[in-house]
């Protein structure tokens, strides 16, 4: 996937978050990027575990934030089949 | 950055006896490649102190430990000067004048381990354990020296570190900590590890120990877990039941040797009286029926 495509799939799934309130500041998101930058995009748990770390800070948030992941990224609801073809 | 990629973290770590589980390497990776400190929480047990002490390991680092408590303050957590030194050696020098500027050098400083992590030639990993039980101003002064990493002891000026501490902060969650400081740092939960990831440890950790029982145990405390216990096991717990176990000549589990070894695993006297007999004969059941 393009550079630029991450970014926008990246800073969209930021917007997903604060809709399910989980508060994201700029600064984390592109700590998201950096840290998606140095990890295997093809293995989806280091892409979970990099977005939930760099995005999420309080315990409290990470249910929410896994309902987020899984509409988002693993197309579990609302999710086009672009999008999911994008990630795989 | 010392690891190619999180496999690469992995087996160093697995080499320094330590088995995370990807989450954790993860993390550990992230925040060494993103030099962002990383904030582990978890419950007590879940190995949080113990990943900083395998890091340390695997990176050839030192390891200094600030242990927080109610009231630590910048003596403590910082630096404090020797009176005791200082007022000998006014002392001594009673017949001559003293200089202040000798009376406050490097020599009369005792060195505690924020500044010993700031002054350290040598990599370092910061390890500032559970800083939650630490004081909200205390947490402000540390917000602040994560952000710059110098110290400055007004009569010996600024101290700067030549290279940035690697920091891990581990917190019980007895408070929610400031937003400034989760901000600056990368977050973890850490879950208690699979039954599959205890089994592994149990047999890395505890040579020469019976298959059979290292999966028996592992599932034995994670029913456990299930449980409305004052203090649910952690890891070290099952490792160290394991070995007694194990030492027992054991190699499976029955409602006799728990018993008999049940106290290396739970450590209140409520919840021991709470897993017994009936209870406890069925936990066993169900552990060996996996």
């Amino acid at each position: 996937m393009p550079a630029d495509a991450v970014v926008r799939h990246i800073v969209t799934f930021g917007r997903v978050l604060r809709e399910v309130g989980v508060e994201v500041g700029p600064g984390r998101v592109a700590d998201a990027l950096r840290g998606l930058d140095s990890v295997e995009l093809a293995r989806q748990d280091d892409v979970y575990w990099t977005l939930r770390q760099t995005l999420v800070s309080r315990r409290e948030d990470l249910e929410s934030f896994d309902i987020a992941f899984d509409s988002w990224f693993l197309g579990a609801a609302g999710v086009q089949p672009k999008q999911r073809a994008a990630e795989s | 950055m010392p690891f190619a990629s999180i496999d690469d973290l992995e087996s160093a770590l697995a080499r320094a006896s330590y088995l995370p589980d990807r989450g954790l390497s993860t993390a550990l990776y992230l925040s060494l490649t993103l030099e962002k400190p990383l904030l582990l929480e978890g419950e007590a047990g879940v190995g949080k102190t113990e990943a900083a002490k395998s890091i340390a390991t695997a990176l050839g680092a030192r390891l200094i430990r600030l242990q927080c408590y109610e009231g630590l303050d910048v003596a403590h957590a910082v630096y404090e000067w020797n009176y005791a030194r200082q007022l000998l050696h006014i002392r001594a020098a009673q017949e001559g004048t003293v200089d202040e500027a000798e009376l406050f050098g490097p020599e009369f400083l005792i060195r505690r381990p924020l500044l010993e992590a700031v002054e350290a030639d040598e990599p370092v990993v910061l390890l500032i354990d559970e800083i939650d039980r630490a004081d909200e101003e205390f947490e402000a002064f540390l917000l602040e020296l994560l952000s710059d990493f110098q110290i400055t002891v007004p009569e010996l000026g600024t101290i700067v570190a030549k290279q940035r501490p690697y920091v891990i902060l581990t917190s019980n969650r007895t408070r929610e900590l400031h937003d400034a400081l989760k901000r600056r740092c990368l977050f973890h939960w850490i879950s208690h590890p699979t039954i599959e990831k205890e089994i592994e440890i149990v047999k890395l950790r505890v040579p020469g120990v019976p298959e059979r029982l290292a999966a028996e145990a592992a599932a034995f405390v994670a029913e456990l877990r299930l449980l409305d216990l004052q203090k649910p096991p952690g890891v070290a717990e099952t490792i160290d039941w394991a070995r007694a176990l194990t030492a027992l000549g054991t190699r499976e589990l029955d409602a006799e040797n728990v018993q008999l070894t049940l106290g290396s695993v739970l450590k209140y006297h409520e919840d021991l009286l709470s897993v017994r007999d009936e209870a406890l004969a069925g936990l066993v059941a169900t552990a060996r029926a996996r």
